[in-house]
């Protein structure tokens, strides 16, 4: 292969412009990283962002072993995601949890925690066996999700994490679970909706799109009015047009109405 | 009382305790044996590497001695401030260090246990990597691609969230 030689005559120039620099004494440079202990090599480690950590994985498979490891990606997760209010240092939901090695490395706690926060109803008559929970674990990923397999448990839910702040598409428990904060960005829509009330606007008006379907908000006067998701994951009321989505920077959701 | 350290090539320094006292190998060796004046011998580390680290040392002597029970924040303190380098010891350790010099200074500052100057060639060693692809650091640092054809792509398949982020 091209590639390999360009690289071994490369790695030839290395050898000899250090042999020059160091009066042609010492070792080649060839064996600097076999002998270079592990704990070591993850204290590097431990100064790159996520995308030189994720090429580090694939420079051989001592390095790919490293830089996959659980406590790298865990504090990574820690530094990207506790300024995100809404997003949670905790095994992501949507990581897709198919692949035997992954799940081996998962305690029962935590996969109760996913299943829990994918709404997942975990029987609770006796004990549970782990295998019961693996199954569900496997058939419960939400819709929407972000495609692909990597490796770690924490690897995976950095990325998996990251590519969910982009999606836009809700699922029902999202919008039925949530709180959504009520506002008027014009208040010529406000007097008009709630002539009585004049310019005193309220500012924390919570609305419910209820499990059941219905569609509460205090501030509007007409009640009953019904809610559905499309299947684009956009929100409905009634026959009005459906609306997507979008998110805010803390990881949160923002609903045009 | 000026302290005797032998390199593994039997080149011998001799340095004044405060800067020996940088490294927690040899404060504590100093604490427990007391005054001595044989020389201290350090297997591990050969003359050349010692020099520079005894360089660094005397740059540093009179600064705070990090506190010790930051031992397990390492990780966070890195990750925090990855290009916060001193310009001094930016210079320190670009100044005629190939890659082999670098490393054994990492694994000499391991050894001694002087904490700040093993940050610093961490962090050195990690701002060479950015912004590199993987056959650049392959090339580097002479590692051998080890991966069958398969496991590469299924790496670069991985990888690619990156790409498109």
């Amino acid at each position: 292969m091209g590639a390999v030689q360009t690289s071994e005559e490369l790695q030839q120039t290395v050898v000899s412009s250090m042999a020059a620099e160091e009066g042609g004494g010492g070792k080649g440079p060839s064996a600097i990283f076999d002998t270079f202990p592990p704990e070591l090599l993850s204290k590097i480690f431990a100064c790159l962002d996520a995308d030189f950590l994720c090429k580090c994985s694939a420079v051989c498979k001592r390095w790919n072993v490293l830089a996959n490891n659980d406590v790298l990606w865990k504090s990574l997760c820690q530094h990207r995601f506790t300024s995100l209010r809404h997003v949670t240092l905790d095994l992501h939901p949507r990581v897709n949890y198919s692949d035997p090695r992954l799940v081996l490395t998962l305690s029962i706690k935590e996969i109760k925690s996913v299943l829990a926060r994918r709404y997942v109803r975990v029987p609770t008559r006796g004990a549970v066996e782990k295998d019961e929970l693996v199954a569900l674990l496997k058939t419960t990923r939400p819709i929407h999700s972000p495609r692909g397999l990597w490796s770690g448990k924490w690897k995976s839910t950095y990325i998996v994490a990251e590519l969910d702040l982009a999606r836009t598409a809700l699922t029902y428990q999202e919008v039925s679970t949530m709180d959504w904060q009520f506002e008027f960005t014009d208040s010529a829509m406000w007097q008009l909706q709630n002539p009585t009330a004049l310019h005193n606007q309220p500012r924390n008006v919570i609305a419910h799109f209820r499990p059941d379907g219905t569609y509460d908000n205090p501030v509007m006067i007409a009640n009953g009015y019904r809610w559905h998701l499309t299947p684009e994951g956009g929100v409905q009321v009634e026959t009005s047009p459906p609306h997507r989505a979008s998110r805010t920077l803390d990881g949160g959701w923002m609903h045009l109405l | 009382m000026p302290v005797i350290l032998q390199a593994s090539d039997g080149q011998q320094f001799t340095i004044s305790k405060p800067v020996a006292e940088r490294s927690m190998l040899l404060k504590n060796m100093l604490d427990d044996v007391g005054e001595n004046e044989q020389a201290i011998p350090l297997p591990n580390v050969s003359g050349p590497i010692l020099a520079a680290v005894i360089e660094y040392c005397e740059h540093h002597k009179d600064e705070a001695m990090p506190a010790a029970d930051e031992d397990d924040k390492v990780f966070e303190a890195s990750k925090k401030k990855p290009d916060d380098i001193d310009q001094w010891d930016a210079d320190f350790m670009k100044q005629g260090k190939g890659n082999e010099e670098l490393f054994e200074i990492i694994l000499a500052a391991n050894y001694l246990d002087i904490k700040p100057l093993l940050d610093l060639g961490c962090k050195t060693v990690a701002n060479m990597i950015k912004g590199k692809t993987p056959e650049q650091i392959r090339e580097m640092f002479n590692i051998e691609n080890d991966f069958t054809p398969d496991e590469e792509e299924q790496i670069r398949r991985e990888n690619e969230w990156a790409a498109d982020a």
